[in-house]
């Protein structure tokens, strides 16, 4: 075993460049979303479990690649080891993806029970027969290459599809990176199917070289795995995505005399780590608390401060926003700037559509509900009260 | 008489797929680190953290990762040297538009110098490496263009440890061994860029460029590491941030009072003592009505209020800014404060001037 250092045909030199720069990007993208699993247990832990599957399965294809045209680059015949070696991690691949999609399709029982399972089954038998294929070298072929090349492809669909999913349930802020990511993935598919063996045959049939076919696979697949990772480092913190799951509740309040106008809870009591105390007693007490804090601290800074904006009580952040007597407290786990954002978005809605009547603390029971309405929409993205 | 690579393209034996691949990890690494200064600069921009450093570095090591890439490209897929020297002009160009925008926004935060030397000295240096780029299509000038892109360098790389010896400066404990840490990788990635010059290549050979090659990989990964862990400017210049600090004792009796302005112990006015004292009741109240832990951060538009409670004191902090560090500060005053007057703590009886060594300890800790 020889390791191949000068200079090599084009098409090899360029598959080690592909293979390389994909495998660190691929650790890379790999150690950001282990990063990202740990930070935030709960959010969208499915989503990122299996895309874990998909890169670490990208990792490895590209290793054995790397190491394999290292070595063996110049020898012909290493292609078609190198691609049965491929359709082997692609099907162990495949077989965790589909294992790994199964969490995020609980509440669809046909996904869950069936189709999944089902594809689960199939990639197995497909790695028995790929498994057999490489170990004879391909002298015992089984399965006709399309088949092989159609059973590979739901490790780069599978992912697309994901992507289309959370795209779809995204808030519109984010969805602009899951286009890019989309982007990204179809952009390392089409990579990845020029290297295949039989097309690379199919096209060289065609009169187009290993060479220029060799060129386009590393184009595609560099350019795609530099998207996905740009795209996952700008991507806004996970907990930005998932920032209408932080705001508990929403209030209005007259400063003035500490009364509550308005109220919407977005999340039981317990969750929001208040007292057990009655209802009506805890609001008064942190809405009281509040007010009376701004009071206090505009005596003690001779009024050089501005308002109250912000109160950081460990586990939970009170926003606040003011329009004369009347205090808008948004209560959160984080202070994000998105939160005080859509506060003011609520603030601007109670006054155009109330005026007066607010600042006059008379809000009617019907006007109550529409506020109910507002609230839920601005900051949980629901309509109903 | 055969010319060997740095004299003649494209790079063929041994060395060729190592420092392919060493100088597609530099690309790589540069670039990576780019993209996380990019992220910061978009994602912090509008708040207290953000600055523009950020964009800096990422502008350095962006334009530091397209000479490498068109380096690379010369050294091994070029045919004739005047291809090569051509991506060798756009690299140095590349270098320069990253290391401009550097000292551009760096000086425009007026740390360095308020008269832009720095700007206008690299301006002209940078206006003159474009005149030349273009010149040097018409004229054989590869030779000087190349000297003179590497000296113009001495400028910046004075800037860049001017301002990392300024980070130092305003720096204490951990961060300031971090701004070491930063001129270290600065001075091992300098000392790669040096050695992997066609000059040190035809005097000690292509081993050395290797070694070269991974010195520039470890500078990059150090400079990019520890750069990122370093706070903004805002950050360091957190005793221009700070008002006053009142020491509350349980109960709510304002026991100590100090200026950071006027540096001097305060004369407790009567309206201040009232004030604190109704801001410890209603602190006692917001943590009874709600359990999420101890009131921090109270934050007004332009003033900022840390608490840290202990056993018998609350120290408060009257800040213009939201400082990460002011959050250290506070809970070290007040675990050298309740260290300090253990004794008298439980048993204290309300005389004020009990707490006059507290000046003592708050100055020792600032300094």
């Amino acid at each position: 075993m020889v390791l191949l250092l000068d200079t090599m045909p084009y098409s090899v030199e360029m598959h080690i460049i592909s293979a390389f720069v994909l495998v660190v990007l691929g650790s890379e993208i790999a150690l950001v979303l282990v990063m990202h699993r740990r930070r935030n247990p709960e959010s969208g832990v499915p989503a990122i479990r299996a895309c874990l599957v998909g890169v670490r399965t990208f990792v490895a294809m590209n290793g054995v690649e790397l190491v394999s045209q290292l070595f063996y680059g110049t020898i012909p015949e290493s292609r078609m080891l190198i691609y049965l070696m491929f359709l082997v991690i692609i099907d162990v691949g495949c077989v965790a993806l589909f294992a790994r999609l199964r969490p995020f399709v609980r509440n669809r029982p046909i996904l869950f029970r069936v189709v999944l399972p089902l594809e689960i089954a199939l990639s197995s038998v497909v790695l028995v027969f790929h498994a057999v294929e490489l170990l004879s070298v391909r002298s015992i072929a089984i399965l006709p290459d399309l088949v092989s090349i159609g059973l590979a492809s739901p490790i780069i669909v599978g992912p697309i599809i994901l992507v289309v999913f959370l795209y779809a349930h995204g808030d519109r802020e984010i969805k602009p990176y899951y286009k890019f990511m989309m982007l990204a993935l179809a952009m390392l598919g089409f990579g990845g199917a020029t290297h295949l063996v039989p097309i690379e045959d199919g096209l060289a049939g065609i009169g187009i070289g290993l060479d220029a076919t060799a060129f386009v696979s590393m184009a595609f697949s560099v350019t795609g795995v530099a998207i996905f990772l740009g795209t996952v480092y700008v991507m806004p913190y996970i907990e930005d995505i998932y920032w209408r799951k932080a705001v508990l509740a929403v209030y209005v309040v007259d400063a003035g005399t500490g009364s509550v106008v308005f109220k919407r809870e977005f999340k039981h009591v317990e969750e929001m780590a208040l007292s057990g105390m009655q209802p009506s007693d805890r609001d008064s007490a942190l809405m009281g608390g509040l007010s009376g804090i701004d009071d206090l601290v505009r005596e003690m800074t001779n009024d050089s401060g501005g308002r109250l904006e912000l109160i950081d009580k460990e586990g939970l952040k009170f926003m606040l926003s003011w329009y004369k007597q009347l205090l808008f407290v948004a209560i959160s786990r984080i202070n994000l700037p998105v939160i005080k954002a859509k506060l003011a978005e609520f603030k601007n809605h109670c006054i155009t559509q109330f005026g007066e009547l607010v600042k006059q603390c008379a809000v009617s029971e019907s006007q109550r509900v529409d506020l109910g309405t507002a609230a839920a929409r601005i900051f949980q993205g629901g309509g109903a009260a | 008489m055969i010319l060997a690579y740095p004299d003649s393209v494209p790079l063929t034996g041994p060395f060729r797929l190592p420092l392919m691949l060493l100088n597609i990890g530099i690309v790589i690494a540069a670039l990576n680190v780019a993209l996380i200064y990019i992220k910061k600069y978009v994602t912090l921009r509008d708040s207290m953290k953000g600055t523009r450093v950020h964009a800096a570095w990422a502008s350095l090591f962006l334009g530091y990762a397209v000479m490498i890439l068109l380096y690379l490209v010369g050294a091994l897929y070029t045919t004739t040297m005047d291809q090569r020297y051509l991506l060798l002009r756009l690299g140095y160009l590349s270098a320069a538009t990253g290391a401009f925008f550097f000292i551009y926004y760096i000086e425009q935060l007026a740390y360095i110098a308020r008269r832009r030397v720095f700007t206008t000295l690299f301006g002209i240096l940078y206006i003159a490496l474009i005149a030349m780029t273009v010149i040097a299509f018409f004229v054989d000038l590869d030779t000087f263009v190349q000297f003179f892109a590497t000296s113009f360098w001495i400028p910046n790389l004075g800037f860049i440890f001017v301002y990392i010896y300024k980070i130092n400066r305003l720096s204490i404990g951990k961060l300031r061994r971090l701004s070491v840490l930063v001129a270290l990788g600065f001075s091992i990635l300098i000392l790669g860029i040096l050695g992997s010059t066609d000059v040190i290549q035809r005097s000690l050979g292509l081993g050395v460029r290797l070694i070269a090659d991974v010195l520039q990989l470890v500078g990059i990964i150090m400079v990019g590491w520890f750069s990122s862990k370093l706070p903004s400017w805002k950050e360091l210049e957190w005793e221009t941030a700070l008002d006053s600090l009142y020491i509350i004792y349980k109960g709510g009796v304002l026991a100590y009072e100090y200026d950071f302005i006027e540096a001097s112990r305060g004369i407790g006015q009567a309206r201040t003592s009232v004030a604190v004292s109704a801001l410890e009741a209603v602190r006692l109240l917001l943590n009874q009505a709600a359990k999420s832990g101890e009131l921090k951060v109270i934050d007004f538009k332009d003033k900022k209020l840390f608490f840290e409670s202990g056993t018998y004191i609350t120290v408060v902090v009257v800040a213009s800014q939201e400082l990460d560090i002011l959050d250290f500060i506070v809970g070290k005053i007040r675990k050298e404060i309740e260290k300090a007057f253990a004794d008298m703590l439980p048993t204290w009886n309300g005389d004020s001037n009990e707490f006059m060594p507290a000046t003592t300890i708050i100055s020792r800790i600032l300094s």
